[in-house]
């Protein structure tokens, strides 16, 4: 049932929803009813998320050591970005006319609007093509900087590979992960993967005996294909499998959406 | 409390952290690295305090600047603040940093004991970048009761729901329930002046 109205019980839900406080049913639940479409819920939710990040302004600030600077500069370096938006400048010369008589000056008037038309034409359409190529030179340089990630993971002398077969409405789904154990990271290439609303995004987990662990969340490309390399927490010494679901956007303390993809670690 | 026009000129620097993650998304570099001089105090100080450990904090820092590289492009600043984002995924990494451990170190230190100070050499950009928005939410914070205030934090820090709070702080479900809730809506009114602020 859709709300038409927000209530001292919708904003009180909603809070503890937002906090994070409300137990695994009462969240399923909740999550349901924003999956219905309410959107006086979904608002009274996404205000009380903002409410629930300031907080974390109570905890005084202190700064990490410098190195951990270098460690984030170094770490983007070799990490591919979702989607990066090309940035052209268009820049149009003007010329003026020649001098000369007035029908020749109104002549090379004409052929200079001509001249003019044509070369903004020509550079219209080298501009298209300019962004064309660079889009494809990023999704080129994307593709190999993965590459990358996954032979190096595959180089490593301590490495496995996880299968993960499609599950339930992603049937189709496969993915691989190849899961270099000496520098303790997953490289995961996903590929026929749902197209997903704004809203949801894919969420990997590592999956122990007794816990289902945030891996990170991703993306599909427009073809289905997804990417994901994360950090391997020290503590988790007993991953037995890896799944992913599809959750909320920006991800979620516990699955809580539909499985898509699964795999045993041996 | 009311918004006043100093605490909103205050908050005139926020827009530009919107705009460091446009040009982040961009695969600027040098502004994710702006961007981490201006917020790294706030990341780093939200994982220590969930997870009461230096190094660990560190690690999440690391993996939370390399999410906001990744992901950037995906921030959408009409739902939500750069702090708040940053601060939310800090905090969620870190939790699952914490139940991932075999066994959740103990927090001897109560929260209300746990005094940290500014380092003096810290970047006075990044402590001027946020102290102000800092002191509104500690000021709003104060605001509400003690009671109110501790369920809220031990839910936020501890990643804990109202019946594990509930158990830790030895007081019914019932009113721990009412104490997150109306400490939660107390929190709304008085920190709406960072949202008009902020945009």
């Amino acid at each position: 049932m859709k709300h038409d109205r927000t209530t001292q019980e919708i904003s009180g839900l909603a809070s503890m929803a937002a906090l994070g406080a409300l137990e695994h049913d009462e969240w399923s639940a909740f999550k349901a009813h924003l999956d219905e479409g309410c959107e006086v819920c979904r608002r009274e939710f996404e205000a009380f998320q903002e409410v629930t990040g300031e907080i974390g302004l109570v905890a005084p600030a202190i700064p990490a050591r410098p190195k951990v600077r270098d460690q984030v500069l170094e770490s983007i370096r070799l990490t591919p970005q979702d989607h990066r938006v090309v940035r052209i400048d268009h820049f149009i010369r003007r010329s003026s006319p020649a001098a000369g008589s007035r029908v020749a000056r109104w002549g090379a008037i004409a052929a200079m609007l001509i001249l003019t038309f044509a070369a903004v034409l020509l550079f219209v359409q080298s501009q298209r093509e300019l962004r064309r190529l660079q889009t494809q030179t990023f999704e080129l340089q994307k593709q190999l900087e993965r590459q990358r990630e996954v032979l190096r993971a595959l180089a490593s002398p301590d490495h496995i590979t996880i299968k993960l077969t499609g599950q339930g409405p992603a049937s189709e789904a496969r993915a691989q992960i190849v899961w270099d154990r000496q520098a303790g990271r997953w490289v995961m290439e996903a590929h026929n993967l749902p197209q997903l609303s704004h809203q949801q995004t894919f969420q990997l987990w590592f999956v122990t005996k007794d816990a289902k662990v945030s891996a990170g969340t991703f993306m599909a490309d427009g073809s289905g294909s997804g990417f994901l390399a994360t950090g391997v927490p020290k503590e988790l010494t007993d991953i037995a499998a890896a799944a992913v679901s599809i959750e909320p956007a920006g991800g979620a303390p516990q699955p809580s959406g539909a499985i898509c993809l699964l795999g045993a670690t041996s | 409390m009311a918004a006043s026009l100093s605490t909103k000129d205050s908050l005139a620097h926020e827009p530009d952290l919107a705009a460091l993650i446009r040009r982040v998304a961009a695969g600027e570099e040098t502004a994710l690295a702006e961007l981490y001089d201006r917020t790294s105090s706030l990341v780093h100080a939200v994982a220590r305090r969930v997870l009461m450990d230096q190094s660990a904090a560190e690690e999440i820092t690391i993996d939370v600047y390399t999410q906001v590289w990744r992901q950037a492009a995906n921030y959408d600043e009409s739902r939500g603040s750069v702090v708040s984002w940053l601060s939310t995924l800090a905090r969620s990494r870190a939790i699952d940093r914490l139940r991932s451990t075999a066994t959740h170190r103990q927090r001897s230190e109560a929260l209300n004991e746990v005094i940290e100070l500014v380092d003096p050499n810290h970047s006075p950009e990044e402590l001027s970048s946020l102290s102000e928005r800092r002191r509104i939410v500690q000021r709003a914070m104060s605001e509400i009761t003690e009671e109110q205030r501790e369920a809220i934090e031990v839910a936020f820090f501890q990643g804990l729901t109202h019946s594990e709070v509930a158990n830790k702080l030895g007081q019914p479900l019932g009113t721990i329930k009412t104490r997150i809730r109306t400490g939660m809506l107390r929190l709304r009114e008085l920190l709406a002046p960072l949202e008009e602020g902020t945009g």
